[in-house]
């Protein structure tokens, strides 16, 4: 088997410098409210634009190093271990979600222990210790997660591995825990430095909801003021205001384009063979064919919703697998439910496709499939039913998908921190007049189904892939099902389509993330 | 979707009482309605709880049959034929799925208020009216192949599927949700043992309907009449074998899975338990005593994470309709001999003092109440205390008894629980191939 390591190429982010100290100095972090009497609870969050594109080269995972040790090593007066008493004790919900762009901290609270919350946010954002026992769990966490922690889980290694192939030599081209090896090199030092730099005061968007007083308010307010304006603030300031104000802005490069189909097989032994594949859009949230795109594959394939045409040919019709989605732009799922989590938008996002695992000697045919429904997808698009239908689904389901005042605000804090629209103010609205011209030209325009990466996880990766280049037909191989005439006739064209790859590797899944 | 490692959903609620009224209804049919109105504006979260999971699975070669009809329940009927109730949801944008565990069966949906009409509608009638077909037998069996290969790659899973395996000789929580595979590989099949699978167990009397939202009680229980009032319990002739009684446990058993790549070892051990009660002080004592292990703060953490043996460590009690596990479950170390963290968390577990647990139980009291602001969880919520019993207060009844057991009592019950004889332990390693 020839076995090629999967490079992780580096890639410096490039910076813009910002206004200066003096400029800024006065500016307060922006605040988003939303009070609700109804409410059971008071939630506190923060997003930081300091996510794992900030990683410094030869440094990945440090962006993510520092917001666990910065919520878990201690904080203020408290060490590593005082905080999770405070937490505990106080029954404070304590969530971090790590992505490519963005850290978002969210902590949930009884009213009675408003003052406690706050206070706590507050330290972990400004004073935060680094306890160096947390910082050295967390390294030791993360280096098992990027090696044997990644091939746990065939369908989030597939994941993975087709975002940081989408984006080599590209800020977003590393997992969120880094580089396996490259982990180990990092220390409590490197985190404090980091969050020096970058949690500072226009880098922070916080967000207050629930059944706060305005006492609360006002105690928030205050931990926020603390935030500094930038690195050198608490020293001189007649130097100080000659400095940057805040971090500096991260400028993303365009990823290199795909062009053609590529084929990246990782062996990881197991039953079954599954695929990821996609590639980068220019199509950020506030783009004005986002929402006709977003109907469009919400139509051909809705996160594991069973109305999806994916979902319909490869499950219902076929029984290939468990499911088939796509996707407008990388969507996290929100632990057990299927609703998406927020504070995980990007500015350079990437469309991609879902094939569950399949039967690895119907490896080669549903690939076909969903590749030949993608190409459909662009050619004939959707019709005025499927718009309107679609339409009313996503409609609809915004505020199923924000059910909770604390979901309300981590939609609004995300909108508000990256500059996009949020959803729950402005889907409908976008939506409205979409026609199936408008959704059809928009998909022609930011779909390219002849340019897909494509990576397939499978216990069987040589022969998938050797079956794919070499076979002229790759036939479905049905277990119990009796296809229709017309059915049968769309399989025998599907078998003998050629993916035309223009390249195709192996890769063992040992060592992915070195 | 198989349930395998379902965070006990109740495990850390609001003592204090309930902010919302529980409303209940059964109807001469025996399915138990269940209304609670919540502020949430506009939306409705329902819960079809049956009381039928794998614990029912007693006919021989068809386990993962409560799995496979979670899917097959997709299916369609006479008046909505398949396809129709999917369309009906996409037009109100609902959120639709279902899961399955040892003991129950859950359909679960949130939608926009003002469809519930129409929605208890379309769940009446395929609950009452599933038409099954031979081709849809067959063509979910696929599905559901799929869904078990996408389980293989997780050592977690395989670790936990020994234990139960282990640690059950008789009783059908011997086998996972899913199924043996070769009952898998038989679905295809077997449309004539899922017809009898539908008759036994998809019956209104073995069902709760759980409705929380932007609702009226009263309009719920009116709507439910409409729709579910006519739903006729059916009977088999050839009723399932009753669920074996597991014979009482004598001394330690192990076992031990070879993992085919590179992975931590882990190690899992599971004592014998009683039976959920709603009302047992012992069993609230051994829930607290899980909630405190399984906290940051708690001696599994401090001890076994701080103290550099285990990468992470849990702990759970099974609150099943019939005797379970307390299970403390680890991932070791490079380096660390299982041995060595069997020993600690067996030290830990007799070193928990009573006044531990207060925290346990201030943290419920004021972190609980959050988990009731999205009517999704506190459906699911009312849904996991009910379960088997027809009790819709449930929930109230075991956050009281948390709130009441004598702590004092904790040693008292320790002893009696983490005793050699009930105990099962399986650990999980790479093959010594992959390990070298």
């Amino acid at each position: 088997m020839r076995l090629l390591p999967l490079l992780l190429v580096a890639c410096a982010p490039k910076i813009d410098v910002g206004p200066t100290l003096a400029e800024k100095l006065d500016t307060p972090v922006q605040l988003v409210q939303l009070h609700d009497d109804a409410a059971l609870g008071v939630y506190l969050q923060a997003t930081i634009h300091a996510g794992s594109a900030f990683d410094p080269v030869g440094s990945e995972g440090l962006a993510a190093l520092t917001a666990r040790a910065m919520v878990r090593g201690g904080a203020g007066d408290l060490e590593a271990a005082a905080v999770e008493t405070a937490l505990y004790d106080d029954g404070i919900d304590l969530d971090l979600i790590v992505d490519r762009e963005w850290v978002s901290v969210r902590l949930g609270c009884h009213p009675e222990v408003a003052a406690r919350c706050v206070t706590l946010l507050g330290d972990m954002l400004v004073a935060p210790r680094f306890g160096e026992a947390v910082v050295a769990r967390e390294i030791e966490q993360a280096q098992y997660r990027l090696t044997s922690g990644a091939t746990e889980d065939m369908e989030g290694l597939g994941e993975e591995v087709l975002q940081t192939w989408l984006f080599e030599a590209h800020p977003y081209g590393h997992p969120v825990d880094g580089r396996a090896g490259v982990i180990t090199l990092l220390d409590a030092a490197r985190a404090r430095d980091f969050h020096g730099r970058h949690y500072l005061r226009s880098a922070v968007t916080a967000g207050i909801a629930g059944r706060y007083d305005d006492e609360t308010l006002a105690a928030f307010e205050a931990q926020l003021a603390r935030i500094p304006a930038a690195s050198d603030a608490e020293g001189d300031l007649a130097t100080a205001a000659t400095l940057p104000a805040g971090p500096p802005a991260l400028v993303l490069q365009q990823p290199v384009p795909v062009e053609g189909r590529e084929l990246l097989a990782v062996q990881l032994d197991g039953q079954g063979t599954g695929f990821h594949l996609g590639h980068p859009v220019t199509l950020t949230r506030d783009h004005e064919d986002w929402p006709a795109v977003h109907l469009a594959l919400s139509w051909f394939g809705a996160h594991r919703q069973s109305h999806g045409r994916l979902f319909q040919e490869l499950r219902e019709k076929r029984g290939l697998n468990y499911g088939t989605y796509a996707y407008v732009e990388p969507y996290v799922q929100r632990g057990w439910s299927a609703m998406p989590e927020q504070g995980t938008v990007r500015r350079q996002p990437h469309f991609s496709v879902w094939i569950r695992p399949v039967t690895p000697e119907n490896g080669p045919f549903a690939l076909k499939l969903a590749v030949d429904e993608l190409e459909r997808l662009v050619a004939d698009g959707l019709t005025e039913e499927q718009v309107a239908e679609t339409r009313a689904y996503l409609t609809r389901r915004q505020p199923i998908e924000s059910d909770s005042v604390d979901r309300r605000l981590a939609y609004a804090l995300e909108a508000a921190a990256s500059g996009m629209p949020d959803p729950n103010a402005t889907l409908g609205d976008r939506l409205a007049s979409l026609t199936a011209a408008d959704v059809n030209a928009a998909i022609a325009r930011h779909l390219r189904p002849q340019d897909l990466r494509i990576v397939a996880i499978s216990g069987n990766a040589e022969e998938l892939v050797a079956r794919l280049v070499e076979e002229s037909a790759t036939p479905i191989v049905y277990a119990s099902v009796t296809p229709s005439e017309d059915q049968a006739t769309t399989d025998a064209r599907v078998a003998e389509k050629g993916l035309d790859l223009a390249e195709s590797h192996v890769v063992s899944s040992q060592g992915i993330f070195q | 979707m198989t349930v395998t490692l379902l965070l006990s959903i109740a495990a850390t609620f609001a003592a204090e009482p309930l902010p919302f009224e529980i409303h209940e209804r059964a109807l001469d049919n025996g399915l138990r309605v269940v209304a609670v109105e919540t502020p949430a504006t506009g939306v409705a979260a329902v819960r079809t709880w049956f009381s039928v999971g794998s614990r029912d699975e007693t006919r021989p070669g068809e386990t993962g049959y409560a799995h496979f009809f979670e899917h097959l329940m997709f299916h369609g009927t006479e008046a909505r034929p398949r396809g129709t109730r999917e369309a009906q949801l996409v037009s109100m944008g609902a959120e639709d799925n279902a899961w399955t565990w040892f003991d129950e069966t859950v359909y679960t949906t949130t939608l926009p208020s003002e469809e519930l009409d129409t929605y208890l509608a379309t769940e009446a009638d395929r609950f009452a009216n599933l038409a099954l077909t031979p081709d849809g037998v067959r063509r979910e069996a696929s599905a559901v192949y799929g869904e078990f290969r996408k389980s293989q790659s997780n050592p977690d899973e395989r670790l936990n599927d020994e234990l139960y395996a282990t640690a059950f000789t008789t009783h059908t929580y011997q086998h996972s949700t899913i199924g043996y595979e070769p009952d898998i590989a038989g679905m295809p099949e077997g449309y004539e043992s899922a017809v009898h699978f539908l008759r036994e167990f998809y019956r209104p009397d073995r069902a709760a309907l759980i409705v929380v939202g932007d609702i009226q009680p009263e309009a719920v229980f009116t709507m439910a009449e409409t729709h579910f009032g006519s739903w006729t319990p059916t009977e088999v002739e050839d009723p399932s074998p009753p669920v074996a009684e597991e014979p009482p446990q004598e001394e330690t058993r192990r076992a031990h899975v070879d993992w085919p790549s590179e992975t931590a070892e882990r190690i899992t051990m599971g004592w014998r338990i009683a039976a959920h009660d709603p009302s047992s002080e012992d069993l609230a004592l051994l829930d607290l005593l899980a909630a405190y292990l399984d906290a940051r703060t708690g001696p599994l953490y401090t001890r076994l994470v701080e103290g550099g043996l285990v990468l992470d460590a849990g702990a759970r009690r099974d609150d099943f309709a019939d005797p379970g596990l307390f299970k403390v479950t680890a991932r070791l170390k490079e380096g660390v001999a299982l041995d060595a963290v069997e020993a600690a968390i067996r030290e830990v577990l007799t070193e928990v003092k009573p006044e531990d647990l207060e925290s346990v139980r201030r943290h419920s009291r004021l972190g609980g109440l959050l988990r009731l602001e999205s009517p999704s969880t506190l459906a699911s919520a009312i849904g996991w205390q009910m379960r088997r019993g027809d009790d819709a207060n449930a929930l109230s009844t075991w956050l009281t008894t948390q709130e009441t057991a004598d702590l004092a009592r904790l040693p008292e019950v320790v002893a009696d629980t983490f005793t050699d004889a009930t105990l099962t332990v399986v650990t999980l390693a790479p093959k010594a191939e992959e390990a070298q």
